[in-house]
């Protein structure tokens, strides 16, 4: 498939301050794009580069063909754009709200009647048409502001943060309507703190740290690079010195955490194994022989998470 | 916006959804102006006394002619009602323009209506057009500045005596005065509007910035001090009304240059 955004060198300074360094990425059309990262780690930057709201200090980014730099207005057509922090004018009515932005978006006064009610309806908010928006709770804020990107039909939709501050039904909620959105076929460049959600969803990932892209690719692959750098978790019976001491001699292990420094049971030890399934037997079978007692041998499941911190750690790049 | 596109501009604005907005077609866009509409009778009322006082300062223009001391009775009435308009305009503009960009920015509403194919320059001149279009002075304020500038051009025309010469560039700068003060009121307004964070702010200086402009670049004040550096009538007549004519409209042009250039700079910001 196509990609629908492409970045290149995209780089935006403060003064000294780099927030965003030489971020290069390509997200395909049709793809749920999860970005992830710590706080003031250059997402919101890169997103407000990507709708143009901000112009970049270097590089060039393309969305559905048109430059960020170029032509603006061109990518603004293609893109539904919502802020971490979004306004609502909390002084119209619901189908006011979606009315005015529609028409905004150039589309007719006519054909507005209609697409108000098919948004409405799709985020489930048909039944406060007359509301004021002020009325509404924030996960309905946040489906209306939702349903007003998508006023335009947009190619691409651009969500910062979509479900921070909502309530765990509110949450599900929006997931549904970007798994729904996702079926209607746009593409959806998407940041989140929640990392199970965004590992529910996506299709790809890219995590960002200190304004660098520091791992991007296809949720799938994204896993099973964590697989080359497993978590193993060995319970012996009585002191798990000798297991210590064996594992720091073999090469691939990369680090061992005490069961108190882990959380974990007495006798416990977790490591980090970089290996294939074989090695990981041999390991074993290596312990076994050497003599010491091994009650449980298990790998930890490895998810969205595990990849967030090994590679916020600079454990995997 | 080039020439050609700044014309199909001018003539799609009464469809402009961002002008529609301001003028009220989708909810209340300004709570500050709503609420100083309450309080509209005690404006009028001030703007009856001041617009008084500012009106029977005119004879002042006319020292020494008594001829034309005569024409006052006759050009005090619309003087004095073109002055309460205007004191009246220029109280109430600043409250419709100066929340319009800041409120965006305060509910966070101003990126995602800067994400809509209208540009900025397009969106700060339909909020200000919108804004004035809530203002229902034009008619009255065409009909007497019109009519005061015509009578003034006239009457120092025919018995001006030295000063008839210079008729009919004081009854244009005198048709024109109101205009600029009141879109210079409106122009202050805007242009804090696009650095404050909160409309309260933007209001508070932008009325702080029309009052004490009206003050310094009040007729009375240019009499005072020209007639303190002893000029001569001729000189007396220009200053007082050319003069904060011209200073206003100095000031108006400088606002929208610094309209154009926030413009540009709100476009990536």
């Amino acid at each position: 498939m196509a990609n629908i955004i492409e970045i290149q060198g995209l780089t935006k300074k403060y003064g000294d301050l780099v927030a965003l360094d030489d971020l290069t990425l390509d997200i395909e059309e049709g793809a749920v794009f999860g970005f992830i990262g710590p706080n003031g780690a250059g997402k919101t930057t890169t997103m407000r580069i990507l709708t143009t709201l901000l112009r970049p200090t270097g590089g060039q980014a393309w969305v559905a063909g048109h430059s960020i730099t170029a032509d603006p207005r061109g990518v603004r057509r293609v893109i539904g754009y919502m802020p971490d922090f979004f306004g609502v004018y909390e002084d119209m009515k619901v189908w006011e709200y979606l009315d005015f932005f529609a028409a905004c978006y150039d589309i007719a006064a006519a054909t507005r009647v209609g697409m108000i009610d098919d948004l409405l309806a799709l985020v489930d908010l048909g039944h406060k048409r007359e509301a004021f928006v002020e009325s509404l709770s924030r996960g309905m804020k946040q489906r209306l502001c939702l349903a007003r990107t998508l006023a335009h039909d947009p190619q691409v939709l651009i969500l910062d943060e979509p479900a921070s501050g909502l309530d765990p039904r509110a949450r599900i909620e929006m997931r549904e309507l970007l798994r729904e959105l996702k079926l209607m076929g746009k593409t959806i460049f998407f940041s989140s703190h929640i990392l199970s959600e965004v590992a529910d969803i996506c299709t790809s990932i890219g995590i960002i740290e200190a304004g660098r892209l520091v791992a991007a690719g296809d949720i799938n692959e994204m896993k099973k690079l964590l697989r080359a750098h497993r978590l193993i978790q060995v319970r012996v019976m009585g002191d798990p010195a000798p297991l210590q001491e064996f594992l720091m001699r073999h090469p691939a292990v990369q680090g061992t955490l005490s069961g108190a420094e882990a959380d974990l049971p007495p006798g416990t030890l977790r490591f980090d194994f970089s290996g294939s399934d074989e090695g990981l037997s041999q390991l074993l079978r290596d312990l076994i022989q050497s003599g010491i007692p091994v009650l449980a041998f298990n790998e930890e499941a490895g998810d969205l998470e595990d990849v967030f911190l090994r590679v916020t750690q600079g454990i995997i790049s | 916006m080039n020439g050609p596109s700044w014309w199909h501009w001018w003539r799609s604005l009464p469809q402009n959804p961002v002008y529609l907005r301001e003028k009220g077609s989708w909810g209340k866009p300004n709570p500050f102006y709503d609420k100083l509409s309450r309080f509209s009778p005690f404006v009028i009322m001030g703007a009856i006394i001041f617009g008084l006082c500012a009106g029977a300062s005119n004879p002042m223009l006319y020292s020494g002619n008594e001829e034309l001391i005569i024409f006052w009775c006759l050009l005090c009435l619309p003087g004095a009602l073109l002055s309460m308009l205007t004191i009246f305009g220029s109280l109430m503009v600043p409250a419709l323009t100066a929340p319009s960009i800041s409120m965006e920015i305060d509910r966070g509403t101003w990126d995602i209506l800067r994400m809509t194919p209208q540009s900025t320059p397009s969106i700060l001149l339909a909020k200000l057009f919108g804004a004035l279009a809530r203002l229902r002075i034009w008619p009255a304020l065409f009909a007497l500045s019109l009519l005061q500038g015509v009578m003034l051009a006239c009457v120092l025309s025919v018995f001006g005596g030295e000063t008839a010469v210079w008729g009919a560039p004081v009854g244009i700068a005198t048709m024109l005065r109101p205009w600029l003060e009141v879109l210079f009121a409106a122009f202050t307004g805007l242009y804090i509007s696009t650095w404050a964070r909160s409309g309260t702010t933007a209001l508070a200086g932008s009325y702080s910035g029309v009052i004490a402009f009206k003050i310094f670049n009040s007729s009375s004040l240019w009499l005072g001090v020209l007639g303190l550096l002893g000029l001569d009538e001729t000189a007396l007549l220009l200053g007082g009304t050319a003069g904060p004519t011209a200073v206003y409209a100095l000031a108006t042009a400088a606002l929208w240059v610094g309209l154009v250039h926030r413009g540009r700079k709100l476009s990536y910001s």
